[in-house]
């Protein structure tokens, strides 16, 4: 049972009149201290006597001001609740959550039960929509969201509530406060709880298409950014102290004078830049720190892909070796990084820079208290003997052994199996850190933490669905990895906002233009245009594929069960095996689906299965030694994109294992390991086995349901494809074979694309219903579909049409038809 | 709730201890800044571990040399790490003695308002 009046922030609310009571004394008190004080030296001056009295005014002034100040400062410490009893506790047993409530929360709860009992969710928006409470403002100033307008709003739709009602949204609050790991209640974790509650503000968050959890991130944010405000205030916290650095702490270790020439200094760096925050990667950095504790070889190896925050690591275990607050073996450690590259521009001759990399490692093995860091090792043990490039592998190994002298190496996966997997003496002396992509919601805190500066550098503001759209972005349509590729993109719509738009608030909009700019994809117009064209899908397929209309609305409502959320998946937005005979329209139904969801024909990976055919294709589908994989380099380099996977039943049945991963899991690790996402592609299987079966069926007149059954057991009974296999694709959509009718529709279809080059050059060609007959006539095979036609109209109409043209026996603005017979042109 | 128990606890249990708090990281960073963990334990180090080998063979005038060389180094740093030791003392001491001073000043605050009130009213 919710009770406020029962608790100390109720008690602090009624006592709130004589704290501002008190703001009034401090102010007259600071106001009569100064007058007194300019008073008191003029006088002085003009050598006045009797100065007493003014000096007992000044200091009863005084005497308010400091206790003014003194009460205030304990008020607000009162104001600080801190909860005796367990959040936890408290819901799981049903008991009164009023004294989990803040100060803030208590006080525009309090207004809302003078209204009502049990105030309904508008009545508590209402009192909490302060608009002098700046957390309250951040929230819906990211929002964009008018607090004002949606007061005037929600006041007008005020009505008392339900004692359940009432009770639901503070379990609901100390559910996303626990979510937290919080053991209070804030005003950000009610306005999430009214977010789903209160009905205007339900309808204004759809609209949006954000969620509460989008309000609980907001209020996550502004929690943890006062948080560090406060942090940052405490000079006399320790870590702040800490950024002073030390002297002496190197008096007994070794000069390094040619290492300090051709290095960075990642200890000073960071103790002068201060802490950054460290989100994610917490396993890898207790990796790390455990390898360079350890007794032996100290070396780690961080292999990661670029962009996936592999110094970031580095940086973190920098922090606590400052701090304090790691290891003994690492607390008080230089962590210094070689910088091969600005020796080898130093340096020209490799003689050379091979000494001086020899004495670098030599220094700081001498000086004790180095941790050595290399990057991008892979460059500098490769055998390479290149400008810029000077092999260290020999030179280093003699180091590596020492355990006194700890290295951290960093690489990528490509650079570590080309370089340094086979070499079996270094990397035994390594131990390997392999380095995670972060979550989208892990680097959705990294750039909520980057926003601030940014926005102060430009002078603009980012509106919370411009992050949320960075990220969904920069996932689907921009390769490599998270934190690095969504960083860029917010850095990027600073700069492209600063120099193309007068706004001053980046919009999601501004994200769509930046993205389309950078990846040539029509990024907005998909997004809005995705539900039409999800609703009109048959139409839009219909204008090109003749006669299916079964596999067209059966893809299209596949594709909308997929697409609408209806399906909780992981798998690709879409995944369907077309079955039909040759020449059926499967291909052409692949291509009218990449122009219709991907903008156009060029967004599909096309490949032709019958290459798979032996085990030892694969590395060429996922890659391997010294070559990239056809399908995952696509995927990884096009996200966003149709995947055509022709004549699938001829590729090996280890090749389809791999799809079985893809089709459920929605990604694929390639030769090296990493994981190629496939959620932002849509699969198409064709196959033409058992297309004798569809050939009888249309003989027959067959229904469709009926043939595809038949076809199916025909598969299985077969081993065509195993069972696991079909069941794991969206759709299994049959294609009938064409009849003659459908071919002259085709024909009519093939041809008016050719009228429509001819419109271009002012020739109007008409086409006749003898030419279309004829075209039909001359290349009509069941087995083999709508392919004679195209053949039959390049080989007859196209060769004609070109011969004339060339022959100048047509010119612009002439209207030409073809003699169905002989296919010569005749001019009318 | 009771708001005069609350400031009691407040002014003279809570507010000291977070003063006290903060007393003893002025002091803790005064170890770190001096190195000194590391000042102490290198003592007698050689400065910089700056060291002279005799080389191979016995050479009495080489020994001798390099002996006497290590032990300059060794005096050398011994005398920097000794002020280092003295700067440390200093500030540490310093930091108690204000220390103390600010933890005083808060503890007596509610009765110097009193009595800055009171000789104020004395002298009106």
């Amino acid at each position: 049972m919710f009770n406020l009046k029962t608790t100390d922030q109720y008690y602090l609310i009624k006592k709130e009149r004589y704290f501002w009571f008190l703001k009034w004394i401090g102010r007259i008190s600071s106001a009569g201290f100064i007058l007194c004080l300019i008073s008191l030296v003029l006088r002085y001056f003009n050598k006045a006597e009797n100065l007493s009295a003014l000096l007992g005014w000044e200091m009863i002034f005084f005497s308010l001001l400091i206790l003014s100040q003194h009460l205030t400062l304990f008020y607000n410490d009162c104001k600080k609740i801190r909860p005796q009893k367990s959040l936890q506790e408290a819901l799981e047993k049903g008991t009164n959550l009023a004294p989990f409530l803040n100060f803030n929360s208590a006080k525009y709860v309090a207004r809302a039960l003078k209204r009502n009992q049990f105030p309904s969710a508008s009545i508590l928006l209402y009192h909490f929509l302060d608009e002098k409470n700046p957390k309250i403002v951040f929230i819906f100033s990211r929002l964009l969201i008018n607090t004002k307008k949606l007061k005037t709003e929600v006041q007008k739709i005020m009505n008392s509530g339900t004692q359940e009602e009432f009770e639901s949204i503070f379990q609901e609050a100390a559910a996303i406060a626990l979510k937290r790991g919080y053991n209070l209640i804030k005003e950000g974790d009610i306005i999430a709880a009214l977010s789903e509650k209160e009905p205007l503000f339900r309808q204004i968050l759809i609209d949006l298409e954000l969620q509460k959890k989008d309000i609980e991130n907001l209020s996550w944010w502004i929690e943890a950014t006062n948080e560090k405000i406060k942090k940052a205030k405490c000079f006399w916290d320790y870590e702040n102290l800490l950024k002073y650095g030390s002297i002496g702490g190197d008096w007994a270790f070794g000069y390094t004078a040619t290492l300090d020439r051709y290095s960075i200094d990642w200890t000073r760096e960071i103790g002068t830049r201060g802490f950054e925050e460290l989100i994610g990667h917490k396993e890898e950095i207790e990796m790390v720190e455990n390898i360079l504790s350890r007794k032996g070889p100290r070396n780690a190896l961080i292999v990661g892909n670029p962009g996936t925050g592999r110094n970031i690591i580095i940086h973190a275990v920098i922090k606590k070796s400052l701090t304090g607050k790691s290891t003994k073996e690492i607390n008080s450690k230089r962590f210094v990084e070689l910088d091969l590259i600005a020796l080898a521009a130093d340096i020209e001759s490799f003689e050379q820079s091979e000494k001086v990399i020899a004495t670098c490692f030599n220094e700081a093995q001498r000086a004790g208290n180095v941790v050595l860091i290399i990057n991008d090792f892979h460059n500098f043990v490769g055998g390479e003997k290149k400008t810029g490039l000077t092999d260290v592998s020999s030179i280093i190994l003699p180091y590596l052994t020492n355990s006194a002298f700890p290295m951290i190496c960093v690489t990528d996966y490509q650079g570590f199996h080309k370089n340094i997997e086979k070499k079996v003496e270094l990397i035994k002396l390594f131990e390997k850190v392999e380095v995670r992509e972060l979550t989208p919601e892990e680097t959705m805190l990294i750039i909520e933490d980057k926003v601030f500066s940014l926005e102060q550098e430009y002078d603009k503001f980012i509106s919370y669905p411009a992050l949320k759209e960075i990220i969904r972005l920069s996932e689907r349509y921009i390769p490599y990895s998270f934190p690095q590729k969504a960083i860029s993109l917010l850095k990027d719509s600073f700069a492209f906002s600063n120099k193309y738009t007068d706004s001053r608030i980046i919009l999601a909009e501004h994200i769509d233009q930046i993205v389309g700019a950078k990846t040539q994809i029509p990024v907005g117009k998909i997004r809005s245009k995705e539900k039409e064209i999800l609703l009109n899908l048959e139409n839009i397929l219909k204008k090109r594929i003749v006669s299916q209309e079964e596999a067209i609305k059966e893809v299209s409502a596949a594709l909308r069960r997929a697409r609408s959320g209806v399906q909780n998946r992981k798998g690709p937005m879409g995944s369907f095996l077309f079955l039909g005979p040759t020449g059926v329209g499967k291909t052409e139904t692949a291509k009218a689906l990449a122009e219709a969801y991907f903008g156009s024909e060029e967004r599909m990976i096309r490949l032709d299965m019958s290459e798979f055919q032996r085990i030892d294709d694969i590395p060429r589908l996922i890659g391997g030694e010294n070559q990239e994989g056809i399908l995952t380099t696509k995927v990884k380099e096009d996200p966003f994109s149709l995947v055509l996977l022709d004549e699938i039943e001829k590729a090996h049945p280890d090749i389809l294992n791999l799809f079985l991963q893809v089709l459920d899991e929605g990604y694929l690790n390639d030769n090296l390991g990493r994981k190629v996402s496939f959620s932002n592609t849509i699969i198409i299987a064709t196959s033409n086995a058992g297309y004798q079966i569809i050939l009888e069926a249309l003989k027959e007149n067959k229904k469709m349901e009926e043939v595809k059954k038949e076809l199916l057991d025909f598969i299985f009974k077969n081993s065509i494809f195993r069972p696991e296999f079909i069941n794991r694709f969206d759709g299994i959509i049959v294609f009938k074979s064409l009849t003659q009718d459908d071919l002259i529709k085709i024909a009519q279809l093939q041809l008016e694309k050719i009228q429509k080059t001819l419109t271009e050059k002012h020739i109007e060609l008409t086409i006749t219903e003898e030419l279309k007959r004829k075209i039909v006539e001359l290349s009509f095979n069941p087995v083999f579909g709508a392919r004679e036609i195209k053949r039959e109209i390049q080989d007859k109409v196209e060769n004609a049409i070109a011969n004339a043209l060339l022959s100048d026996k047509i010119k612009n603005g002439d209207k030409i038809k073809i003699d169905p017979e002989t296919f010569e042109i005749i001019v009318l | 709730m009771n708001l005069t128990l609350q400031y009691l606890q407040w002014q003279f249990v809570e507010r000291p201890k977070e003063i006290l708090k903060a007393i003893k990281n002025f002091l803790s960073f005064g170890a770190y800044f001096f190195s000194i963990k590391q000042t102490i334990a290198s003592l007698f180090a050689p400065w910089k571990n700056i060291t002279w080998s005799a080389g191979r063979g016995f050479d009495i005038q080489a020994i001798l040399e390099s002996a006497f060389s290590n032990f300059i180094s060794r005096i050398i740093g011994f005398i920097l790490r000794i002020f280092l030791i003295v700067f440390f003392i200093i500030y540490e001491v310093l930091v108690i003695i204000f220390g103390i001073i600010f933890l005083a000043l808060w503890i007596l605050l509610p009765l110097i308002i009193i009595i800055i009130f009171i000789s104020g009213i004395k002298y009106v």
